[in-house]
This record gives C-alpha cells, structure tokens and sequence, in this order.
C-alpha cells in the first residue's frame, strides 16, 4: 500500500560491514559517509543486474528470471568474472535443495521467516550452529583462518538435515 | 588446484544477505514479475562477490594514500578503476566536494595622508580670512593688523640676534 521503506531499499548495515570487514585489514576503518555509499552502491548493483536479467527474460517471453538469466546478465554487463564462480554455487545450490519440491517448501519456508526477520529483529530466533564449523566463501587465502558468524541465518528442517553429508565429506581428508 | 580449493572454501552456501531483503530491492523494479529461488540465490551470492570487491579495491586506494580510514574518495577512486563498475556506478556516487582553495578577501588598506598639520593649519587660517575680509567693508582695522605683524617679527628677529653674541 505505503511507498517501499527507507530500510527496505539497502541491504542491512550490519551484513555489509561484516563482509567489509572480512577483506579490509584489521587495522582499517570505515567512515559514516563511506558506509551509506556502500549500502546504496550494493542495492544499485541489485537492480543492475535484476534489470538486465529481467530484460532477457521478457524478450524471451517468460514471466520468471532464471538463473541462466542472471548468469547472462552479468556476463553481459562486464562481470564475467563473477560468472564462474556463481556457477559452481549454483550447481551445490541445486544439490543440495535435492528434488524440485523440496527446495519449493524449503525457499517457501525460508522466505517468510527471512522476510519477519529484518522487521521483528529477533535476537533469540537466529538458532547457533556452534558445533558445525562453516566454510569460507572468500577466495583469499589469507581470510581462510576467519570464522564467520551466521547471525542471519534461519533454521529450517531439511537445511539442517544437509549438514551430515557434508561432514561426511569433510572427514574423508582429514 | 583451485577448483579445489574454490570446493574446500564452498562447501557451505549459507548465504550473508536475508533473502527477503534482496527479494524486496529487485521487487522495486516494477517490470521484474517472478524470480526463480536459484535467480535469488545467485543475486544475493553475486552482490556480496561485488561487495568483497569494492571492499578491497578500496582499501588499495586507502593504503596508496596511506589512511587508515576508507571515505568516500576512496570508493569513488575504486569505482573509477572499474570499467563494469564505472559504468553504472560513478554517476550515483555522491558528487565529489573538493575544497577549493578560497579567495582571499583583498581588502584595500587605509591610505594614511601624511600632510604636514602646521602648513594645513596655515593654508586653512588663510582661505578662512580671505573671505571675511572681502565681506566685511571696513578695510582699516585688517590693514592695521597687518601692518602691526611685520614690526614684531624684526623684534623676534632682534631678541635673535643677542643669543649668538653670547654664545660666541
């Protein structure tokens, strides 16, 4: 009904500087102005990409952007380095929502708890997985020794249910 | 062996940005009718590899230019080195505010008039008199004075003279 909030339009302050944080040294720090110009300069990068996607997807004359439009989008628009390594996140993506119905009930739970999170702000829901150690997604090798909080993640049945595979495959070389 | 490592690093996809937020920006895009959960995924994991980039990219500028802090030059000077970047960025960065150097007010300094206080005084006195000399009709009692002037100054001019005899 009302016009889209202030705080709807950027990504939370508190993910962007956590991910700045990850590759700024340690001894770095962030101006007020410079945070702001962030948030806006990620929600730009956003609808960029959503806009070129989308683009595709109604030339082609469907009503859903895919990820092969995504994918498209930003090769097209100069990020082409982005492109291998969304690839393979996509593909563990797939493995891991498993059958087509279960990653519809998974995405369908996972949305309405994501979306009351940033308007309720619970402290208490975010559940701590403390006893599984989470990967790094940075591609330096320096970053590899950090451990990373997951304060903004929600947990659903089948998520947790997908860490024993993993943990399987994690002793396997140790 | 990077693909290896790239696997090792990956093992987790948890995501660092809530969905509904990411949902919620490309939604603002009134033409955008559906978007596929793997499409959302992608977003959201493609906006943080473009958040780490900017991130380092401008903590490069802040160590060339030896700060500790990184503002909001340095994003800008990151963003320019970008050509992908540049494109659809640089025009909804803030725009930049040097401070230029300002002008200096140039105030004319107070000419002082050196003119001598006696010789005005004088000069002053005689355009003063003139005319009251021309208005009034009676011509004997200024000529008189005038007159009388002329004997006291060799009276000075006397009383003069006896000093240098005695110092001699």
């Amino acid at each position: 009904m009302a016009g889209v909030r202030e705080q709807d339009q950027y990504m939370p302050i508190a993910n962007v500087i956590r991910i700045m944080r990850r590759i700024l040294p340690a001894h770095a720090k962030i101006s007020d102005d410079a945070k702001e110009t962030i948030q806006e300069c990620v929600s730009e990068y956003i609808s960029f990409i959503t806009a070129e996607a989308n683009e595709r997807c109604q030339r082609e004359q469907r009503k859903t952007v895919t990820a092969e439009d995504v994918l498209w989008a930003m090769e097209k628009l100069g990020f082409d380095n982005y492109a291998h390594p969304l690839s393979l996140y996509l593909h563990r993506y797939r493995k891991t929502e498993g059958e087509p119905a279960s990653a519809r009930r998974a995405s369908a739970s996972a949305s309405p708890s994501m979306q009351m999170h940033p308007r309720t702000h619970p402290h208490s829901h975010p559940p701590n997985y403390s006893h599984h150690g989470f990967g790094m997604f940075d591609f330096d090798p320096s970053s590899q020794g950090f451990y990373r909080d997951d304060a903004s993640s929600s947990g659903s049945g089948g998520f947790v249910a997908s860490f024993d595979p993993y943990a399987n495959i994690k002793r396997d070389p140790l | 062996m990077v693909m290896a490592e790239e696997e090792e690093s990956g093992v987790s996809i948890q995501l660092e940005f809530p969905k509904g937020r990411v949902k919620k920006i490309m939604a603002l895009d009134k033409d955008v009718k559906r978007v596929s959960s793997e499409a959302l995924f992608l977003v959201s994991r493609s906006t943080e590899l473009f958040l780490q980039f900017l991130a380092e990219k401008s903590a490069q500028v802040a160590i060339e230019k030896k700060r500790k802090t990184v503002n909001l030059e340095h994003i800008r000077e990151a963003v320019k080195r970008h050509q992908p970047t540049r494109d659809f960025l640089l025009d909804e960065l803030p725009p930049p505010s040097q401070p230029t150097k300002p002008d200096r007010p140039t105030q004319p300094a107070g000419r002082p008039k050196l003119d001598p206080p006696p010789r005005g005084t004088r000069r002053i006195d005689l355009f003063f008199r003139k005319p009251e000399l021309d208005d009034p009709a009676q011509a004997q009692p200024p000529e008189n004075p005038a007159q009388a002037q002329p004997p006291e100054n060799p009276d000075q001019d006397q009383a003069q003279s006896p000093v240098p005899v005695d110092e001699s």
